[in-house]
């Protein structure tokens, strides 16, 4: 007797794609919706963009799309999948793909993203981002899985580099490398999450600004900043978590100042995800990634000769 | 990856052949994964059934749901929806035999949630019925967020718990009829009782306003139409009113 | 004098005018009648939202999970909840997985 909550069908679209300003954004939260939209006077809190999951948003009604609605009426949004297994071995899923597309065709977000991951495999979505080898025969597949969602939802996306804790031995590319193949070969652009950077190169043992300047950061259109914790593996080497469940590290910064001067100023996320604080908490690291990008207005060219 | 994902839900497994570090393996390293997979699924279990939660304690939850998630992993990115088979799962499982009652919780909670997300449909306005002809020949449509559910057990107490646990004891003798609905945005649940669970039952059932009162009074001489009905208005437990096929085949006049 | 009571159609046509006139509210009046008429707050909350996603990891350990296996629930032994606010450990032949509030 339960109602069904599975749609793909919103209603058509009020919104107008509005592209994300290079300004600081922040991952929204429904807890925070109200005190967002109440700050200043009711003018609404001082964000560059807001960025959602688009799976939270595949329900067929309620309040999560009522919240999500108001949002859109007053700030450039990012859509952001989590599921759609890019970097696995099967298929992309029809039904999800679809799902994705309407809430892309409804909101009309001015960016779109996914992951370089994989999590479905056979019938079972295990919920975590998990990682690939880096072969030709994955980079083959990635780049058919990318073409095929920038086919359905008729506009390019972003694909983000991953944190990882194992490294495979059969992975025949690096990262960087790998990534602008990606790019390159299906046309899409890059999300560079700085955070994933330096949890990659703590736990591989690599330098994190070779890595930044050795990345193709001519297809970054967007950067993700966030928290991470710390453990120690088996012989007890560092090994950094992606929890995002606190501030984002000195160390993270400068790596974000590092990319800004080669880049220029590029819409730049703060995410939050776990152990989430109160609202003012995420509008003050907005702030922080606001102060770096304002004092990054400098010309890329210049910039590169300073990197 | 087939191995690297039958891994992650199985530590007597180990990781994959060349998955570690430097091409080492790495067992440590591989359970972030796994540790991710799993508090991921506890954690999306706990938020969809904080009653349960809070009624069985946070130990006994988890021992229960991490079997439920091994049994049942998820099958869609959607994670609105993971956890749906749970009330039967407890049904079904053993060690909690002598607690029955908990499968009705997990009922209630999944519909409070199907309630949550369901479509944006309006309610049905008491106007619309006062001036329906001949209203005793209606039936109505249920809201798509709507559920009754009838429970042997002090159900609408029982699914407070969320809100109100711990608290000063319940008492498992009595049966609670509930209503889960949501009128605009928020969802509600509301307690019925027997009278008026007949009569939304039967209009849950497509029978008529008049078949559906009839069958309240049966079960209570002291049924009240007009709050009854004003119920079904104000918890938006119906979205339209539909004329019973009989209705359509009348000859013109 | 029929035994069955039958709802007639004026008296539908009242309970109708009289539940229109009450207005939108589950009706107060109702409730105290019935007595146990209520109306949770539950979910005035928006984090009722039920599980989301999420593009993290966790740095909380979990290590039971990690150590889990298929074991098969039959063989686990009962466990028994309880929620009348008695304490009855004396004598109960169950074990008691909860410490109950006093």
């Amino acid at each position: 007797m339960t109602a069904t909550i599975l749609s793909a069908n919103l209603p058509p679209s009020a919104f107008s794609a509005e592209p994300l300003p290079p300004r600081a954004g922040v991952g929204l939260k429904a807890q925070h919706v109200d005190d967002i939209l109440a700050a200043n006077d009711g003018k609404g809190a001082d964000i560059g963009f807001f960025e959602v999951h688009a799976e939270n948003y595949m329900g067929a009604g309620g309040k999560p799309h009522d919240q999500l609605r108001r949002i859109r009426e007053r700030y450039p949004l990012s859509v952001h999948g989590v599921g759609m297994s890019i970097g696995g071995a099967q298929p992309i899923d029809p039904e999800h793909l679809a799902r994705f597309k309407a809430v892309v065709e409804h909101y009309q977000p001015g960016m779109v993203s996914e992951h370089l991951a994989w999590s479905t495999h056979d019938d079972v979505f295990y919920n975590d981002l998990l990682p690939l080898p880096y072969t030709d025969e994955t980079l083959q597949m990635v780049v058919e899985h990318v073409d095929e969602v920038q086919n359905a939802i008729g506009r390019q996306i972003l694909i983000e580099n991953p944190s990882t804790y194992v490294t495979f031995a059969e992975s025949a590319w690096n990262e960087f490398e790998f990534m602008k193949e990606v790019a390159k070969r299906a046309g899409c652009g890059l999300l560079f999450d700085v955070n994933n950077v330096y949890i990659s190169a703590t736990n591989h043992d690599y330098s994190p600004e070779a890595y930044i300047d050795a990345y193709p950061l001519e297809y970054v259109q967007e950067i993700h900043l966030a928290g991470h914790a710390s453990d120690r593996d088996d012989d007890g080497n560092p090994l950094l978590i992606d929890a995002h469940d606190r501030p984002v590290s000195s160390d993270v910064w400068t790596l974000y100042r590092r990319t800004l001067a080669r880049t220029g100023p590029l819409p730049s996320l703060i995410e939050w995800d776990n152990d989430v604080p109160e609202w003012p908490v995420l509008e003050a690291e907005a702030a922080t990634a606001g102060q770096i990008l304002g004092s990054n207005r400098v010309r890329p060219e210049t910039a590169q000769q300073l990197a | 990856m087939g191995h690297f994902a039958e891994a992650l839900l199985n530590p007597e497994q180990q990781a994959p052949q060349g998955v570690g570090r430097e091409g080492r393996p790495a067992p440590r390293r591989f359970a972030v994964y796994r540790n991710n997979v799993v508090v991921g699924l506890l954690e999306a279990m706990k938020q969809a059934y904080p009653s349960l939660a809070a009624i069985m304690g946070e130990a006994n939850f988890s021992k229960v749901a991490r079997h439920f998630i091994s049994a049942h992993p998820p099958q869609s990115a959607m994670m609105q929806t993971y956890g749906r088979p749970f009330a039967e799962f407890l049904e079904s499982y053993k060690p909690l035999a002598k607690s029955p009652f908990l499968a009705d919780i997990a009922r209630a909670e999944r519909a409070w949630l199907a309630a949550y997300h369901a479509v944006d449909w309006p309610v049905l306005a008491p106007e619309e019925l006062a001036s329906a002809d001949n209203p005793s020949e209606l039936s109505f449509q249920p809201h798509p967020a709507a559920c009754l559910l009838r429970s042997n057990y002090p159900l609408f107490d029982l699914f407070n718990a969320r809100e109100t646990w711990p608290c000063p004891g319940i008492d498992l003798d009595e049966a609670q009829a509930v209503l889960i609905t949501r009128p605009e945005l928020d969802c509600m649940i509301t307690r019925l009782d027997g009278a008026d669970t007949a009569f939304l039952a039967a209009l849950f059932d497509r029978q008529t306003l008049e078949t559906a009162i009839t069958s309240a009074m049966e079960a209570d001489d002291g049924f009240e139409p007009a709050g009854a009905i004003n119920l079904a208005f104000a918890t938006g437990a119906f979205c339209s009113l539909e004329h019973p096929l009989s209705q359509t085949s009348n000859p013109p006049a | 004098m029929s035994k069955k009571k039958v709802a007639s159609a004026a008296m539908i046509a009242g309970a109708i005018s009289a539940a229109v006139a009450m207005g939108a509210a589950v009706q107060p009046a109702h409730a105290a009648k019935i007595k146990c008429y209520g109306v949770s707050e539950a979910g005035k909350n928006d984090c009722a939202a039920g599980p989301g996603t999420t593009c993290a990891g966790t740095s909380k350990v979990d290590y039971q999970g990690n150590a889990w296996t298929y074991v098969e629930a039959d063989s686990c032994e009962d466990i028994v909840i309880k929620v009348d606010g008695q304490d009855d450990r004396m004598g109960s032949s169950e074990p008691l997985e909860r410490d109950l509030p006093s």
